[in-house]
């Protein structure tokens, strides 16, 4: 008995230690060259796993009763979404997957942006490029944009297809602030005179990162001088002080900065109970969202800084091991038809930005978009607009969100 | 052929699932914390991992802080079940139809909730903006919310040990209330008739039948509290985290050169749960409890 168990202990052992080695496909190219037709008959039929943050009821329920309906009646396509809390944890099982040699992924579509982009294409992790094969790419989207084709400044070369547009902005409750902060000394100066009103995510929270970005922006002088400083190579002068100005708020924070929430969630549901009166997001009009679900005040309005925030893009990629890319492709190019993308810009649906060139969809589509009223809690999407400034590159951002934690979230 | 070893081989299923699942993990875990996996780069043999941790600050922190948490939630949990028991006991011994068992399936209701749903519930009603400091302050028992005391998210932990002793008494009052019911009734009288009150017959009595799986259960509680992530993910502060939570963050943030050390983390949790266990049964082998009792 006791050898028969050491056998299989050994066997075990072997089997960690040696991934089973098995040739890797070269069949990738046949599909980039089919036509879209033979796409299109060959995705009927197949179950598209779609993994996607979780964390935002409207988006979750655009997929399962918008889209997912459209998909099967159209194209025969089910869709299923499965929520996780972050995509880089995909981005790791890929990775495993990718040393293990598993060649039969189950994920089909990934919703994906900046630092877990570059991370994914550095390890060769996604199928493509596949935007050029997509209808919908070609006819709606404008392929010359920077914003789009730079991912956090970051080439996309079609190997993600963009899908919608966020920008950085506040929300705060007009009850209690008549005026709010126009930039990060303001809101400084705020958040001295009003103690424990204030607090961020911690970083690496996606959008706790981008409040420390802001800082950072402001200590640079805004977006110009930081990509000058940046050629320059001078970046670390300007980081002591956004470390400064973060260390001096701190007192004055929500529970004296002593712990930060840990994510928007936590946030949101704090400025709801009246525990802080500013929370951030980057849905430009999560204020209106957010009221219509009952959760903010009536009297939520929504602020930015005149010195910019950032705007970025989030995409569709599919991974390298997806077994089921043409029903992926098919679906990605429903995602991008002007009316998936109106449907979505809508406030109650989302309101997420759009990604169709406005001036290529057609006159009834465009009637559409203008009927759709954004109340007084949201900023207008032209104003919006001016005060976007582009991300900073994502190799920047995870040093950024540990030196955060070294020199502030420890402190 | 299989002759009496037969049941061993009609276990040889489950085991080699469970030895794969559960084994194969932690000795993949092992080797991945040696350097000897790594997902991108050379394997190169080393104990660099282990050392860099048993040598940070940052770590003993965290250790410490699991280690208080996991320590204080055992102690009170173990503490609550006896008395719950002991009510339980009484009302047995008290009433002429059983009615302690009907108690009984009360107190487990706790224990169908998930973790994580237990974690939220003591967040929304102990945040300063909770349930309880609402209540408080309409009543007008405190003047304003934010005096409130700070229950979750806070650096000692409390919350966390909330959650957690009100996850797992249930499961010792599960695991220790058959003994109750194999109380007789005679036993009882003859105590009383010994002049024994109820408060001593129990002590005198059921606890000592009952510290055996009593000690098996809370090794479990520190085992799981030790190691768990999902309460101490929401109910922690963003400095110190507790070790699993500090693992998951240095696992999936940044570079992969961070996963060997996620996994010595990891390996270190399981050998610090498994020393513990060790100790403890060395220190009841060579102090018996019954001396400890009187």
């Amino acid at each position: 008995m006791r050898k028969l168990t050491l056998t299989m202990l050994m066997l075990l052992i072997a089997i960690c230690i040696f991934p089973l080695q098995s040739a890797i496909s070269s069949e990738k190219g046949g599909l980039l060259e089919a036509n879209w037709d033979s796409i299109l008959q060959k995705s009927n039929g197949q179950t598209i796993n779609m993994y996607m943050w979780g964390g935002n009821n409207g988006t979750n329920l655009y997929i399962d009763e918008w889209i997912a309906p459209r998909m099967k009646k159209e194209y025969g396509i089910t869709i299923r979404r499965i929520p996780v809390t972050d995509i880089r944890q995909i981005i790791n099982k890929l990775l495993t997957e990718k040393a293990m040699k598993k060649l039969e992924g189950s994920a089909d579509i990934i919703w994906i942006n900046g630092e877990n982009f570059k991370l994914a294409r550095e390890n060769d992790l996604l199928f493509g490029p596949f935007t050029g094969k997509l209808p919908n790419y070609l006819k709606y989207v404008d392929m010359a944009a920077e914003d789009l084709n730079f991912d956090f400044n970051y080439p996309t070369d079609g190997y993600e297809a963009p899908w919608g547009k966020a920008q950085f902005i506040f929300v705060y409750d007009s009850n209690n602030i008549q005026i709010p902060p126009k930039s990060i000394g303001e809101l400084g100066r705020w958040i001295r005179e009003h103690p424990g009103r204030f607090t961020y995510p911690a970083p690496p929270d996606f959008t706790g990162s981008s409040f420390v970005r802001h800082v950072l922006l402001e200590e640079y002088g805004g977006y110009k001088r930081y990509q000058e400083k940046k050629q320059q190579g001078i970046l670390d002068n300007s980081n002591e002080k956004a470390w400064n100005f973060l260390n001096d708020i701190k007192p004055y924070l929500w529970r004296k900065g002593t712990t930060y929430p840990d994510g928007i969630g936590v946030l949101d549901q704090l400025y709801a109970n009246g525990e802080v009166w500013i929370t951030m997001n980057y849905n430009p009009l999560h204020a209106l969202n957010q009221i219509n679900n009952g959760l903010f005040p009536d009297s939520s309005r929504t602020f930015v800084l005149e010195g910019g925030t950032f705007s970025n893009t989030h995409y569709l990629a599919i991974p390298f091991n997806s077994t089921k890319r043409e029903g992926a492709m098919v679906a990605i190019d429903l995602f991008l038809s002007p009316e998936a993308q109106i449907e979505k810009f809508k406030p109650g649906v989302w309101g997420d930005g759009m990604v169709v060139d406005t001036s290529r969809i057609t006159i009834k589509q465009k009637e559409l978009l203008e009927t759709i009223d954004l109340g007084q809690s949201v900023i207008a999407p032209q104003i919006l607009q001016n005060y976007g400034v582009p991300e900073f590159s994502s190799d920047y951002i995870d040093s950024l969100e540990k030196e955060w934690l070294e020199n502030v979230g420890k402190k | 052929m299989l002759g009496k070893n037969k049941p061993l081989f009609l276990l040889v299923p489950a085991l080699t699932s469970l030895g794969f699942l559960f084994f194969g993990g932690i000795i993949y875990g092992v080797i991945q914390s040696l350097g000897l996996a790594p997902l991108a780069g050379d394997p190169d043999f080393t104990f660099a991992y282990y050392l860099d941790l048993l040598g940070s600050f940052d770590f003993w922190r965290s250790f410490s802080l699991t280690l208080r948490i996991a320590f204080i939630s055992t102690v009170l949990s173990g503490l609550l079940a006896i008395f719950v028991l002991y009510c339980l006991f009484l009302i047995r011994i008290n009433s002429k139809r059983d009615r302690s068992v009907y108690f009984q399936r009360l107190f487990q209701i706790p224990m169908v909730f998930p973790y994580i749903v237990a974690a939220y519930m003591i967040f929304l009603i102990f945040i300063q903006s909770g349930w309880i400091a609402r209540i408080l302050f309409r009543t007008g028992l405190i003047t304003e919310m934010s005096s409130f005391p700070v229950m979750t998210n806070e650096s000692f932990g409390w919350g966390i040990i909330i959650a957690y002793v009100w996850k797992t008494s249930p499961f010792l009052v599960l695991l220790l209330y058959p003994v109750i019911l194999r109380i007789e009734y005679s036993w009882v009288e003859t105590a009383r008739v010994l002049g024994a009150n109820s408060f001593r017959t129990f002590r005198e009595i059921v606890f000592p039948i009952m510290i055996t799986p009593l000690e098996t259960g809370c090794f479990i509680i520190f085992a799981y509290t030790f190691g768990a992530y999902e309460v101490p993910f929401i109910l922690g502060v963003t400095y110190p985290k507790v070790l699993s939570v500090s693992s998951y963050e240095i696992y999936s943030r940044g570079d992969l050169s961070g996963q060997p050390t996620a996994m010595a983390v990891n390996i270190l949790i399981l050998l610090t749960i498994l020393m513990t266990g060790f100790l403890y049964s060395f220190i009841r082998k060579t102090h018996p409890l019954k001396r400890i009792v009187k």
